[in-house]
């Protein structure tokens, strides 16, 4: 019996680590092919499929949807953890109403189509819901696989958009998901309180709760450096957990909390981010997986009339249409807002969103998880392709530096007050061929490391920065005026 | 050599009319008196330099500075704004005084960095926001600088 289990389990294991092995392998083919890297994660889930070399059967929505919750939570909690302050503040703005209005634009605007069309209402309603978020990584994984750097503030827009409007997408889901399912009591301005409230007492909690656990977590004095991803990781559950449990949203409550824990002090920053990067890329991973064995090929062939109608008027109509209008405030030229109406990738939270109706018993629901699939896959091979060259096209790559061969930081339990950072010598710095002898430093400030190519290079006073060369300096916080005049804005802010 | 000597009043406007970042810059540009195709390379360079982290350095001074083949000694210029712009300084407040500091490419007297060291250091006195703010002439600027002594 005991042979029996441990025998089943490890083949179970060896599958899992094959499937997981030939995912993370074909990251390296996205790069070179230029498809986003779900789309990759999602063929070798459908491969493994019953339509494809019929390893696994799968056909559990309800498995699916608690395995992509985990996994979006776990991928929210780390974005939010990366997301530096100072980029919020420089485009909350418009990303704020591109996540809020620019959801709502384009539900509204795919829904009366797919109706137009020949949808039911209530799976046409749907679909707008499900697919109007965007996924910004995918973006940048196309980005990254082309080498191309683009302009910050676009960057940043389409990154914030996609970290706030996954919430507002859930919310819209799952209360159109209710009224389809118990007809026509829920009036359209109960909706809109609902979603209002749900953001709003979501957004508190989640916030609170960053705010504490980020005032605990200096103070705890864990014996273990492991031990603080781990509470992380439990901040994130509880995060999400306790504003859903409440009726809230606990997705942009997971978010809302990351971004204050990553912008307080968090002892060993490197390695409990790096954790979080790490179980991020593993819940992503998984959660395409599950995603591909759960399509079924044969299904989708019904489904592709409409499904490449919406896929057309979403790219075409809806996401441009939102997008214009949600930016006229706000002062972007007419190739920047083009570019972000084009780029809106759809990513796995659509696909995700899109078992929520056939589990709320939707009639019909199967139509949406298919026609959703659709609009992903399109989305993603069409204006994913798209991107390298569009870029290039509209000018909108950034001239920021390349990151540095070698990177240099401090991992300590405790806050200090000096800093280590890092700057990148640019020919319109004051410094560039300048000898270190010659810097006017503050006291507190010490040059630590240059990284020029692939040399370290111990810094003495007449040794002089070049161009290229990225700077590593300890500073205390009061001379960071002097600082940021000399060295320019430091490489991580 | 004291900062004194190297600014003159006829570079020193204490009503700069400009209301945006790339105005002000152009404004303390002209305080140069260089030609229109100078002037738009200087602009360029400055601007390039104040996207790679502002030169706003709080209490309301911003040290725009660049290196150009416009000009064949170091330049400097002051402005000032009583209402305050938007220039994305590392405090985050409006900045009301500019200094501009251009140097050569290749400066013989390796003055560049020292005098913007000054700059940075005249910024730090704790009474001079509050006088730049109440000078009535350009020549009160200069005397100012002949007190301070840096």
């Amino acid at each position: 019996m005991l042979d029996a289990i441990t025998t089943s389990h490890a083949l179970a294991l060896a599958l899992f680590g094959t499937l997981l092995l030939l995912s993370v392998v074909s990251s390296r083919a996205a790069e070179r092919t230029g498809l986003p890297l779900s789309l990759l994660f999602l063929g070798v889930g459908m491969l493994a499929g019953s339509e494809g070399l019929d390893l696994i059967a799968f056909e559990d929505y309800s498995l699916a949807y608690r395995l992509g919750t985990l996994a979006l939570v776990l991928i929210l909690f780390d974005g939010g953890l990366n997301t530096p302050m100072a980029s919020v503040r420089q485009v909350l703005g418009p990303a704020g109403v591109l996540a809020t209005v620019g959801v709502l634009l384009t539900a509204a605007l795919l829904a009366t189509g797919g109706w137009l069309l020949g949808l039911p209402l209530p799976i046409a309603l749907l679909v707008g819901a499900v697919v109007s978020s965007t996924d910004a990584a995918a973006v940048f994984a196309v980005l990254r696989g082309a080498g191309i750097n683009l302009r910050r503030r676009v960057g940043l827009t389409l990154e914030l958009e996609s970290g706030l409007n996954d919430p507002l997408a859930i919310i819209l889901t799952l209360a159109v998901a209710d009224w389809a399912v118990r007809g026509t009591t829920v009036s359209a301005m109960d909706l809109v309180v609902d979603v209002i409230a749900q953001a709003a007492i979501g957004g508190g909690l989640g916030a609170g709760i960053g705010m504490l656990a980020s005032l605990a977590l200096p103070r705890l004095r864990l014996r273990a450096a492991g031990l603080y991803p781990a509470f992380t990781l439990a901040v994130a559950c509880l995060a999400y957990a306790v504003p859903t449990l409440l009726g809230a949203s606990g997705f942009l409550a997971v978010y809302l909390a990351g971004l204050m824990l990553g912008n307080g002090t968090v002892p060993f920053r490197t390695s409990v981010v790096r954790v979080h990067d790490a179980v991020a890329w593993l819940a992503q991973i998984v959660m395409f997986l599950v995603l591909g064995l759960l399509v079924f090929p044969s299904r989708l062939l019904a489904a592709a009339p409409f499904g490449l109608a919406v896929a057309a008027l979403l790219a075409l109509i809806a996401r441009p249409a939102a997008v214009a209008l949600c930016l006229a405030p706000f002062r972007y030229p007419p190739r920047e807002i083009g570019y972000i109406g084009w780029v809106g990738l759809r990513g796995a939270v659509p696909i995700i969103l899109a078992t929520a109706p056939i589990l709320a018993g939707v009639p019909n629901a199967a139509l949406v998880f298919d026609v959703v699939f659709f609009v992903v896959v399109v989305n993603a091979v069409v204006q994913g392709a798209s991107v390298p060259w569009l870029t290039r096209r509209l000018d909108l790559e950034t001239d920021d530096p390349p990151p540095p061969a070698a990177v240099l930081n401090v991992e300590a339990r405790e806050a200090f007050t000096s800093e280590l950072r890092s700057f990148y010598v640019d020919e319109a710095l004051s410094i560039a061929g300048v000898r270190l002898a010659d810097l006017p430093l503050p006291q507190s400030v010490s040059v630590m490391l240059i990284v020029r190519e692939r040399d370290l290079i111990a810094p003495r006073g007449d040794t002089t920065l070049e161009v290229g060369d990225h700077v590593y300096l300890i500073a205390h916080p009061d001379d960071g005026a002097t600082v940021q005049l000399l060295f320019g804005r430091a490489e991580t802010d | 050599m004291e900062l004194r000597e190297f600014f003159s009043e006829d570079a020193v406007k204490l009503e700069l009319e400009g209301t945006t970042k790339d105005e002000v810059l152009k404004e303390l540009i002209s305080l140069l008196a260089l030609d229109e195709k100078a002037e738009g390379m200087l602009f360029k360079m400055l601007k390039r330099r104040e996207n790679l982290g502002s030169t706003g350095i709080g209490r309301g001074i911003a040290i725009p500075h660049c290196r150009s083949l416009v000009v064949n000694r170091l330049r400097v210029a002051f402005g000032r704004k009583k209402s305050g712009l938007d220039f994305k300084a590392i405090d985050d407040k409006p900045v009301q005084f500019f200094f501009l500091i251009v140097a050569p490419p290749l400066e013989v007297s390796n003055q560049y960095l020292p005098v913007l060291g000054k700059i940075a250091q005249f910024s730090k006195e704790p009474d001079v926001p509050e006088r730049l703010l109440t000078l009535p002439t350009p020549a009160d600027f200069m005397a100012l600088l002949e007190e301070k002594k840096i």
